[in-house]
């Protein structure tokens, strides 16, 4: 669904030269507006909406991370995206888990990656106002639909999905993939009987599962039997958009984090212990989310992932679940 | 003091014990003893003398009467001399018997009344008054006396008696002493046994105490050892942790222009792109101009070309902009530059420990370094008096400032001031770092450059950075102050000396 319309980008960053710089490069391809703090820039968003968000995190007076969770409230279907030279792992945590990120990109950064991530970006939010448009235009023509709740807030803020196609008679199912076994029936202790919990601990048993049940929400550690789960993830993801993925994990690194982000679209980080409140409040939002994506199969670009490459590094068993994965799709019908 | 009170009773009580035996003791065979055999014989002797005497005088008597001469005054007072010298003896000599029996005592009274009866009358009586002889030799001394010597032998036999009896006593009393001895004997070696027991075990105590020493001395100086490894670990890791947070400070501060720089220059690489295909299509313009044989439609189309081609290039906006652009590039570089030069001048690990330094280029170092933190919220105002050059070492000194600042920023939670001034005086250079920040409060100050005292959260800070700071300072001879009020702020004041003194490394 494109418009002749260009795209209109936010940029927001402390350093005047480093927003010099990016009105040179993007200069012809988009609508650009430039913010040299947080406070400018969410004052800019209010006046008018953009598509794209890319910010710096290291800012004085509000940080990134802050700054595109405010940006979220005010500009739900705008893309968000932080530049970040310095990890600060717990501003990356909290962004993942509260800003909804769509990408990290590193300091300094190259340009072309900057510009693919962008154009990405641009292609994510316009689908997602495309899908609120129409929602919109048939709630204006025909009866009230109980999809229109959808509009307003798109899919960022927990939401009561339209009951017609995600509800199943059974409780919906999750899966947690760890090397330790006892975290799935503590899980399954915490949600009680709204969910069936079942439990995986490799790559392979995981897939096996996804292949018999119809899996909503993955919640999964950060390596399986010493492998990164980030490429099952981003496999994953890529096949199965709906899937929703929560990390738990007792170390949590900036740099895992945010590959998780940009190749896996994890949508939260947790870490251990489990909390019960904590984990109820996400399995059940991850759910809503994942009904959220089910319904509405377009909503599929926002979540987006980079393709993984697959290197020569990667080991075998990682290419077998890939083709396993492919043909996950069609063992399950919706 | 118990059994200090417990001892003293018992030693007084065996004293007083021995006493009463020994008394005892004495008392017996004084009694035993006491009984003189010798006088007993004398005494007898005594009495056969005076028995004797008797006898004579009644022969002097008896030959008076059946001679009727008279004797001589010799013969007549010979024996009655004799016998009352002897009478007198047995009365008050010493082989008295008078008080020794009340019945002897009796007899003697009545033995002395005759005796001394018929020495009176024998000393007057003459020849013719043979009645009064007669009276005189029929006086029964004889038989008095022998009542005497009878009464005086039973008294001797209770007395002999009494001797006996006390020497049985005594012998019983002997014996019992000796088993009391025996048994004292007895348990004196009980415990003679007992404390060379306890005195052997003691001596093995005391070796095995001097083993045990030694190993103690040996754990404790190990965990010393260990406690000054894991001292000098936290000293270093503080370091680390500090130099953590700097180096991303500082990573921070080169990433920036390095993304800016970086990026501006690909984009004047790809548009020289654009400007070659200008220049191309200006060129085939002005070479078909130039050439005798171009048709007038060529030159015209090359034209046109040429111009649409600058339609969509704009050069001159371009290569405006690509000015800017490199400008800010070489801005970007000369930062980084600038920066990784002030971190040399901050490590300062070329120069040497005692080196001439100025502080007002050390206090900029470190300024620079802490920009990050700075920026934007905090307001530095510098009032920098003209300084000496001081003897130092000049990395430290830096890091002792670095320290302060970061500090002064820490306190100040949004916006606030950092005021740092320097000035000399005549033994040195003093510099006073103040901020606006939180201040602390008494309590708080006076533990300051206590190791290990933070008021950060746990995990947050390790609390050595002001203690590292004292101990540089004072290693320089210099000296550090701090004054704050709460809510106010805090002022650090340090002073350093001009010269080191040539200490020991």
């Amino acid at each position: 669904m494109s418009t002749t319309a260009k795209a209109r980008v936010l940029f927001v960053d402390d350093e005047p030269r480093v927003l010099t710089s990016m009105r040179m490069l993007f200069r012809g391809r988009y609508d650009t507006f430039f913010a040299e703090s947080a406070q400018l820039g969410i004052e800019m968003l209010r006046t008018q909406p953009v598509d794209v968000i890319v910010s710096d995190q290291r800012m004085p007076g509000m940080s990134g991370f802050e700054f595109l969770r405010a940006a979220r409230d005010i500009n739900p279907h705008a893309m968000r995206i932080l530049l970040t030279g310095y990890s600060d792992l717990n501003a990356i945590i909290g962004s993942v888990n509260e800003g909804e990120i769509f990408r990290f990109v590193h300091k300094p950064w190259a340009n072309d990656v900057l510009s693919s991530t962008i154009a990405n970006a641009v292609e994510a939010a316009r689908a997602s106002q495309a899908v609120a448009q129409q929602v919109a235009q048939q709630a204006a023509e025909s009866k009230p639909d109980p999809a229109e709740v959808f509009a307003s807030t798109i899919p960022l803020t927990p939401v009561a999905a339209p009951a017609a196609q995600a509800s199943a008679a059974a409780a919906p199912a999750i899966l947690v993939l760890d090397d330790d076994r006892s975290v799935a029936p503590r899980i399954q202790t915490i949600l009680g009987n709204a969910f069936r919990v079942f439990g995986a601990a490799s790559l392979d048993e995981a897939v096996e599962r996804l292949e018999r049940e119809r899996i909503g929400v993955v919640i999964s550690d950060t390596r399986v039997q010493n492998q990164p789960v980030v490429s099952l993830i981003g496999a994953l993801k890529q096949h199965q958009p709906e899937l929703v993925t929560i990390i738990l994990t007792e170390r949590a690194d900036a740099g895992s984090a945010i590959e998780l982000i940009n190749q896996g679209q994890i949508y939260r980080l947790i870490t251990k212990p489990v909390q019960e409140l904590t984990c109820r409040i996400m399995v059940n939002s991850a759910q809503r989310h994942h009904q959220q994506l089910a319904t509405n199969p377009v909503l599929h670009q926002r979540y987006e992932v980079e393709k993984v490459a697959v290197t020569p590094e990667a080991p075998p068993p990682a290419l077998k679940l890939l083709d396993r994965i492919r043909s996950l799709r069609s063992w399950i019908s919706r | 003091m118990a059994s200090r009170g417990r001892d003293s009773g018992v030693l007084g009580g065996v004293a007083f014990g021995a006493l009463i035996a020994v008394l005892l003791l004495g008392f017996l065979v004084f009694k035993t003893l006491s009984f003189d055999r010798s006088l007993h014989q004398q005494r007898l002797a005594a009495l056969r003398t005076i028995d004797d005497f008797d006898g004579e005088l009644n022969r002097v008597f008896v030959r008076i009467l059946s001679t009727g001469l008279e004797l001589g005054l010799e013969e007549k007072q010979g024996p009655r001399l004799d016998m009352a010298r002897a009478l007198n003896a047995l009365q008050e000599g010493n082989v008295s018997l008078a008080g020794l029996s009340p019945a002897l005592d009796a007899a003697m009274d009545t033995y002395y009344d005759t005796a001394g009866t018929k020495i009176r009358i024998a000393t007057d009586v003459t020849a013719d008054q043979k009645e009064r002889l007669k009276t005189l030799i029929e006086l029964p001394t004889a038989v008095q006396l022998a009542n005497v010597e009878r009464a005086y032998q039973a008294w001797y036999q209770t007395r002999l008696e009494e001797a006996d009896l006390y020497r049985l006593i005594l012998i019983g009393y002997t014996v019992f002493l000796l088993l009391a001895l025996a048994y004292l004997g007895y348990r004196l070696q009980l415990s003679y046994s007992a404390l060379d027991r306890v005195n052997r075990e003691l001596v093995d105590a005391n070796r095995t105490l001097e083993s045990k020493v030694a190993a103690r001395t040996k754990e404790l100086s190990g965990a010393l050892k260990d406690l000054k490894d894991s001292q000098s670990q936290l000293i270093q890791s503080e370091k680390m942790a500090s130099l953590g947070t700097m180096v991303a400070g500082v990573a921070h501060e080169i990433n920036t222009p390095l993304g800016y720089a970086r990026s501006n220059a690909e984009i004047v690489r790809s548009s020289l792109g654009s400007i070659r295909e200008l220049c191309a299509a200006q060129g085939k313009a002005l070479g078909l101009l130039a050439a005798a044989n171009s048709s007038e439609q060529e030159i015209a189309g090359a034209l046109a070309e040429a111009e649409q081609v600058r339609e969509s290039v704009q050069p001159d906006e371009l290569m405006g902009d690509l000015d800017n652009l490199l400008g800010d590039t070489d801005h970007g570089l000369v930062q980084i530059a600038d920066l990784v030069s002030s971190l040399k001048d901050f490590s300062r690990v070329d120069r040497s420990r005692n080196d001439l330094f100025d502080l007002n280029a050390g206090i900029d170092s470190a300024l620079k370094i802490c920009q990050n933190q700075l920026k934007g919220r905090i307001l530095v105002e510098k009032q920098y008096g003209a300084l000496p050059e001081i003897e130092c070492s000049p990395s430290q000194i830096n890091q002792v400032f670095l320290n302060l600042i970061n500090n002064a920023a820490q306190a100040i939670a949004g916006e606030g001031v950092i005021t740092i001034a320097t000035a000399a005086d005549k033994d040195g250079v003093m510099v006073t770092v103040r901020d606006t920040g939180s201040g602390m409060s008494e309590a708080v100050k006076k533990r300051i450059f206590e190791p290990f005292f933070t008021t950060k959260p746990v995990g947050k800070g390790t609390g050595l950075g002001l203690s590292i700071v004292f101990r540089i300072i004072e290693e320089h001879g210099g000296r550090i102050t701090v004054e704050s009020r709460e809510g106010a702020g805090t002022v650090f004041a340090v002073h350093l000396p001009l010269k080191q003194t040539k200490a020991a490394a």
